[in-house]
């Protein structure tokens, strides 16, 4: 227990740095546009002080308590799940985000799911045969690792997407058919979202898998050279056996580095969401900047960051039930 | 977009250091991935440098000349009732354009050229603020401990643990000159990156703060910073290095990112902006440059992306690989077996067998071993050679070595560390690892199991297959190798190593049989049988050695490889094991190879010692013959280099010299430069092990041959007197 | 145990280390009692040895003497003065350290000459002639031509010579003390001898007073001219190397003689006891070798043994050696050194 709550304690405290960096960023930063709007609306002329104190009101910026009175109140209202109210959309945050999230979690869970066990299987295959023909993949994945997730998005947009120009197989566009289903829970609605999701969650898992590939090949690599595989052999265990011994193993680092993972995922998914005008949580903060909706950009970081740690404590989880030695100090 | 394969390693800190070896550091570049890697950084950073002087527009500038088709929107004009309205169709690649123009007509090659240098100098100057600070960070962290450690720790982990982009973005958001300040931009990405480096190089230093050489520096009397900057940051540089690449990568990535949002700056914007790939990307994007099939525009800056990312990962593998050579092995083997024209198996957890040039297993001359026959032989070694590598650079670990291992006897394998007596045990069950080749020899198994399923009679070990030697290992020799925790599988229980033992070896077996035979042989050793449900880290070392030989005997095997089972523990400890030991060999009946450098040690354990040196055999004798009566100069060296437990204190020699390398032994005998009573021929030429004239004692040593003058000290008179009771003598003349 | 007064002492040494109970944050700390209670005296041209099995607190022992870490309790007298707070260089001048392994204890980044040339420049000792030093240090530690070392890097030298590489670094500030800290262990066996030879003959030449840590309790009775024997962090028995080992007084040193290869023995050996040393954690109450002694008596169990002279020079801590009534009486209360344990075990 006492590593996870160890780790709890840090992911509690990355909550409270992410917290108030977003609190602080539109206050302290001079010039940020938060306040550059509020300037201009109290200096427009045409505006006046109820209008001034709207405006405020809207981008959640106040100027007339002190900072502390406005972060006890920012926290305060964090804690009742009151992210504040977006202009752009004209609703609370808190219920918007409720609302995109689920795409971008479901997205996230299946594609992060997929690219971790084939890619540790893959890397842990490769690690197996090595020096054969295998080894061609390392180039590969090497090549994929480095390609932006948004570019490979554009690729499989313009090969396999129906707003592309060539296969036109799967559609691209938005997160259902919006012309032609109902949300609900009816049958066309469903096929429609497990349609719209192929592509993205195609993208997510190939962009990511490189990663665990190498870094599952290296620590496979790496532990076969362990006596305790040298071991098995001798025991005669059969090859499955053996993998497994070295696979196991060398998932430990694998995991425990999940933190960098995830973190590098929900990044780029952030940004496939917005090539494939998913409506998750990630093209909703690539349309709030555009909007200069504040309050909802804050909203979604802290949101985003939330999600992300929830993952990491995950991890934790799996690599003390994976970890004898975690365990027992835990 | 990458996770750093470098730093997922654990941090090595056993073996060599993963310092800055000055030959291993030259041998770096030669590495194709990291050629082809630097090539590809290489090409870019040129271009980011003379970029603007080659691009044949300028990025910005709209081409009239060739300005384009307008293309009717669909719905408008005609009789749709809507007034007509065009858009520009970019063009295609053509020689006037090689890449194409954008859709307002500018040529995309050039702004290809024009983008690279803002990327390339945010991705640099982003990971050198990270790795700046990273280093700050890391290093104090590790070096100083205690209380700093655990708060800069909790300070790095707490920005790993917030995701990267999303404070990205916000940050760049809400900073207002980070539209037109590329090292605004820098900076901000710099923050979110810095972490991961700073944990990685704070493991280190710590690894670092612990080895002796920094104690060492603290002891003779040198300052704090003398010692971060001279002892420890030199042995970090690989590390930095890697770090610095990889975070020039994020850095890029994340650039890209920001860009492609619209968050860095557009070059029309204002304030300006510079171009760079993630711009070109955003305008693409934005202008429908997917829905309309016009990938020479956007296609390129994302391929520049992915390409320069290879290049630079390409580089860290070789880095990864100079840190960690176990990840180099893998390569270079399959190559250099190749290019000496050898097929290895690719069956893991076999040793290749090559028999090149003639003899190979005929040149063994029986006569040596007629003149014993007390006990029918059991493992039968003869002319074993084995090579670690392939062709010119392999290194012959092993040569032409006999050895009889015989039905219920402990037969002592001893020799200096290098020796290759690990070599020569695990080569006579093909239990070596790639590079390791068989290249000449035979083994033979004579088969007489005392339980189970194995298979009796003669087996030829070296031409077994695989599936004929999985039933061999373990059910009929097994293995203790010195070091009980790493041979032990950290992640599951003792019990659980029994069971999937027993589940392969005796199927017939049920789940609780299993378990019982498992506690019965854990007991054996005198562990309670509770300790199943313990894993390895739970034991004590003690504890584990007993476990480890538990478990070679739970088949009743015929012969057990023994390598340096006691080396690791205390001597209280070992003298226990090997009662334990020893008296489960009277019981059971098992043949012992035991292997170790302890010379004094076997002298009381042995039936026979076998005395190798530099990857030969020298000499072979009873136990006591050997200590009373050493006929070897080095067997004769070897046992004065043990002080005796009584009598008078008298000085002694040792051996002078070292053990030779053996990339480059010497000519003739490999010991002649350090023995004592070397002769001309000794330099010249190597000799045969075999009996001398007269005597059934066996070594490879030109004192004996051809009437020399024998020194006193190798002439003592072989008594055969046994050391302890007579049941342990071996020798009917 | 010599006349005169001993160029370093350590005298009633304690050190506890706290280690934490799991990983959590707020875990309970608890002490490891590695040394307690330890005196020893390095005297010049004598090798002093300390044995013990593994976790004995040999190290901690040396690394108190060399002030690398400071004691809770007890004090570290040089020429019988209180040695200097801290670990000032003066200090550093007059005690030298040899680390156990000669592969970690030189920085594979530096050439030998660094090694070298460092501690000469740290105190001033080189007079702008380094290289004549230098080599003077080589070959007083039998590396020769010494010319071809300096420009050499750690990895290109053997196992042996690297150690003498480090036992120059250590000779270069002209030390009076030099403790080494299993400077033979990681060697190969052939190469073993000479490098003690070397430090028997440092002892003879330069009248250095030599530590010499080792679990090897035959080569401390080749070298040392003292043996000090040490178990779960105290001291059990010392005595002239040859009267410790030819008659061992304590339970333990038999223990470990009797299980020390021996080929010259005539009979198969009789373990004098079993069992694995305790845990440091929560050592076992009285006489911290009564859970594995042969001999161990109702008092061991409750009551921590006296040093007790059994001889010219040699002394043990046992319940043994004391004499029958007295050791009734301590029973009952009423020898002066149970107070002090009483007191003691308060702390
Ligand atoms: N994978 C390898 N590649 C190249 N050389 C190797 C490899 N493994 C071992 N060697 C070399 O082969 C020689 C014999 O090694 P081996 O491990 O058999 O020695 P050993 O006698 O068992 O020594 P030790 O007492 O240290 O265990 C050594 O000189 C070693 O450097
Ligand atoms: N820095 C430390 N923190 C916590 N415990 C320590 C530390 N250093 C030593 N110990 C503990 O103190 C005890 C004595 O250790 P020490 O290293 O002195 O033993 P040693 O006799 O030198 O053993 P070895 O033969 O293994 O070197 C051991 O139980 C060890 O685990
Ligand atoms: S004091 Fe008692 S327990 Fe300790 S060694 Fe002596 S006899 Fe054994
Ligand atoms: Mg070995
Ligand atoms: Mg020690």
């Amino acid at each position: 227990m006492g590593v996870i709550l160890r780790r709890l304690g840090v992911y509690l405290l990355a909550a409270w740095v992410a917290i108030t960096v977003s609190f602080l960023l539109p206050r302290v930063v001079p010039g940020n546009p938060v306040a550059g709007a509020v300037a201009r609306a109290s200096q427009s002329g045409n505006c006046n002080e109820l209008c001034v104190r709207a405006v405020e009101e809207q981008l959640g910026f106040n100027v007339h308590t002190s900072l502390w009175d406005q972060y006890v109140q920012y926290v305060g209202n964090l804690a009742h799940g009151d992210l504040g109210r977006s202009w752009s959309e004209n609703a609370p945050v808190g219920t918007l985000i409720l609302s995109y999230l689920p795409w971008t979690l479901v997205l996230l869970g299946i594609a992060t799911t997929i690219s971790f066990v084939a890619g540790s299987t893959l890397g842990t295959f490769i690690a197996w045969r090595r020096g054969s023909w295998t080894d061609w993949a390392i180039p590969f994945a090497t090549f994929f690792q480095a390609t932006p997730y948004f570019f490979l998005a554009l690729v499989i947009v313009l090969v396999f997407g129906q707003t592309g120009t060539m296969l036109k197989w799967f559609p691209s566009l938005f997160g259902y058919d919006i012309f032609s289903v109902t949300p609900g829970p009816n049958l066309p609605y469903i096929q429609s979202v497990v349609g719209h999701a192929i592509l993205p969650s195609v993208t997510v898992i190939l962009a990511s898998m490189a990663g665990f590939i190498l870094a599952m090949r290296n620590q496979v690599i790496t532990t076969m050279d362990e006596d305790f595989v040298l071991v098995a052999q001798a025991k005669g265990l059969p090859n499955r056996t053996v993998m497994w011994y070295a696979a196991r193993n060398a998932l430990l680092p694998v995991v425990s580095n999940f933190t960098i993972a995830i973190s590098l995922i929900v990044g780029g998914q952030i940004l496939v969401e917005i090539v494939f005008n998913y409506p998750g949580i990630g093209f909703h903060l690539f349309d709030a900047l555009s909007k200069l909706d504040y309050s909802l950009v804050q909203g979604i970081f802290v949101v985003i960051t939330l999600v992300v740690l929830a993952a990491n404590l995950i991890a934790d989880v799996i690599y003390v039930l994976i970890d004898p030695r975690a365990r027992q100090a835990a | 977009m990458t996770i750093d394969s470098t730093t997922l390693a654990p941090a090595p800190l056993a073996g060599p250091t993963p310092g800055f070896h000055r030959a291993r550091a030259l041998r770096l570049p030669r590495s194709p991935k990291v050629i082809i890697g630097l090539g590809i950084v290489g090409v870019f950073g040129v271009i980011s440098v003379i970029g603007r002087w080659i691009e044949p527009y300028s990025p910005n500038a709209t081409d009239t000349q060739n300005w384009v088709q307008h293309v009717l929107v669909p719905g408008t004009g005609g009789d749709t009732g809507f007034p007509a309205s065009y858009y520009p169709l970019p063009l295609g690649p053509s020689a006037a354009h090689w890449l194409g123009t954008t859709v307002f007509a500018q040529d995309v090659w050039s702004q290809v050229l024009a983008s690279t240098q803002a990327t390339m100098f945010v991705g640099l100057v982003a990971a050198a603020i990270a790795t700046v600070l990273s280093i700050l960070f890391g290093v104090s962290a590790g070096y100083i401990g205690g209380g700093t450690d655990e708060g800069l720790s909790l300070v790095a982990n707490v920005f790993l643990a917030i995701p990267g982009l999303p404070l990205l973005i916000v940050l760049a958001d809400y900073v207002p000159s980070a539209g037109s300040s590329i090292v605004v931009v820098a900076a901000i990405i710099a923050i979110t990156t810095w972490a991961y480096t700073a944990r990685t190089l704070r493991a280190q230093t710590l690894s670092l703060r612990n080895r002796d050489f920094v104690e060492a520096s603290r002891v003779s009397g040198e300052g704090s910073w003398r010692i971060i900057l001279v002892e420890i940051l030199p042995n970090l540089i690989p590390i930095v290095a890697a770090s610095f690449l990889f975070t020039t990568l994020a850095a890029i990535a994340a650039y890209v990112a920001l860009a492609f949002l619209g968050l860095a700056g557009a070059p029309t914007g204002s304030p300006p902006g510079l171009w760079n790939w993630g711009e070109m990307l955003r305008e693409g994007f934005a202008n429908n440059a997917v829905r309309g099939g016009w990938w020479w525009w956007w296609a390129p800056p994302g391929i520049c992306v992915a390409v320069l990312g290879t290049g630079l990962a390409l580089i860290n593998f070789g880095i990864d690989e100079f840190i960690n050579p176990r990840l180099r092995t893998a390569g270079l083997t399959a190559k250099a077996a190749k290019k000496a024209g050898i097929k290895t198996s690719t069956t893991l957890g076999v040793t290749p067998v090559i028999r090149s040039g003639p003899g190979g297993g005929e040149r063994y001359a029986p006569s040596a071993s007629r003149t014993r026959e007390a006990a029918e032989p059991v493992l039968e070694i003869r002319g074993l050679s084995v090579d670690y590598g392939y062709g010119d650079e392999a290194v012959h670990a092993v040569r032409d070595c006999d050895l009889v291992l015989r039905r219920g006897r402990v037969l002592g394998l001893a020799g200096e560390s290098g020796s290759g007596k690990t070599t020569l045990a695990l080569a006579a069950i093909r239990l070596l690892r790639a590079p390791a080749v068989i290249t000449a020899g035979e083994v033979l198994f004579h088969s007489k199991p005392f339980s189970g399923d194995a298979p009796g009679g003669t087996i030829d070990m070296l031409a077994a297959g695989p599936q004929q030697l999985r039933s061999v290992r373990w059910s009929e020799i097994a293995v203790v190798l010195q070091s009980s925790l790493s041979a032990l599988n950290p992640v599951i229980t003792i019990g659980a190593q029994f069971d999937d033992l027993l589940r392969v070896h005796r199927p017939h077996l049920s789940d609780e049989e299993r378990w019982a035979r498992a506690g019965e042989l854990l007991d054996m050793v005198g562990i309670n049988a509770e300790r199943l449900r313990s894993h390895p880290h739970e034991l004590s070392g003690g504890m584990r050695q007993r476990a480890m030989i538990a478990m070679a005997l739970a088949l009743e095997p015929q012969v057990v490889i023994l390598d340096e089972p006691t080396t690791a523990l205390d001597v209280v400890t070992q003298r226990e094991i090997l009662e334990e030991l020893m008296g489960l060999r009277d019981r059971l009946g098992f043949a012992a190879l035991f292997i170790t450098h302890d010379l004094s040690l076997l002298v009381e354990l042995a039936d026979d010692i076998a005395v190798m040196y530099a990857g030969r055999l020298m000499e072979r004798a009873p136990a006591a013959s050997l200590f009373h009566a050493p006929r070897l100069p080095y067997t004769h060296g070897l046992l004065h280099c043990f002080p005796p437990m009584h009598g008078k204190r008298v000085p002694m020699e040792g051996i002078p010299g070292s053990p030779p390398d053996l990339r480059d032994l010497p000519s003739g005998c490999a010991f002649h430069p350090r023995c004592r009573w070397a002769m001309d021929r000794c330099k010249h030429d190597e000799p045969q092990l075999a009996a001398i004239d007269g005597s059934a004692r066996e070594v490879a040593c030109w004192l004996h041959r051809d009437g020399a003058q024998v020194p006193a000290e190798l002439a003592m008179p072989d008594t055969r007197t046994t050391l302890r009771e007579p049941v342990r003598q071996v020798i009917e003349p | 145990m010599s006349e005169a007064t001993p160029v370093l002492e350590g005298r009633n040494l304690t050190k506890y280390f706290w280690v934490r109970q799991g990983r959590s944050l707020f875990a309970r700390r608890a002490p490891v009692h590695a040394v307690d209670n330890v005196s020893i005296q390095l005297d010049a041209k004598k090798v002093t040895a300390v044995v013990g099995e593994s976790g004995a607190g040999k190290t901690t022992v040396a690394r108190l003497l060399a002030r690398i870490i400071r004691p809770d309790q007890g004090s570290v007298l040089l020429d019988g003065r209180p040695a200097p707070a801290g670990r000032p260089r003066s200090y550093a001048r007059q005690v030298q350290m040899v680390f156990q392994d000669p592969f970690a204890s030189l920085n594979p980044v530096h050439r030998i000459r660094h090694h070298l040339e460092r501690p000469l420049k740290i105190h001033h000792l080189a007079n702008g002639n380094a290289d004549a030093v230098i080599g003077d240090l080589l070959r007083r530690v039998a590396l020769k031509p010494a010319e071809s070392f300096t420009s050499k890097f750690p990895h290109e030298l053997s196992g042996g010579q690297r150690q003498r590489v480090a036992i120059a670094r250590a000779l270069a500030v002209k030390p009076r003390v030099l403790i080494a800290d299993e400077p033979v262990s990681m060697l190969d066996v052939s190469i073993r001898l000479g490098v003690l030879n070397l430090l028997a003959d440092l002892r003879d030449r330069e009248n250095l007073a030599i530590l010499y840590v080792t679990h090897d309790i035959a080569s401390a009775r080749y070298l040392a001219d003292t043996i000090v024997v040490m178990y779960a962090g105290q001291l059990v028995e010392a005595a002239p190397s040859v009267s410790l080992t030819d008659n061992p007084a304590h339970p333990y040193t038999q223990l470990l003689l009797s299980a020390a290869p021996d080929p010259d023995r005539a009979q198969q050996p009789v373990l004098a006891g079993r069992g694995a040393p305790p845990s440091l954690l929560a050592p076992p109450s009285g006489c911290r070798f009564h859970p594995r002694c042969p001999y161990a008596m109702d008092v061991c169990k409750r009551k921590a043994p006296p040093s007790i002279a059994v001889g010219t020079d040699h002394i043990a801590a046992c319940w043994l050696h004391v004499d029958p009534a007295e050791r009734q009486a301590s029973e009952n209360g009423l020898v002066a050194s149970e107070s002090l344990e009483k007191e003691r075990q308060k702390r």
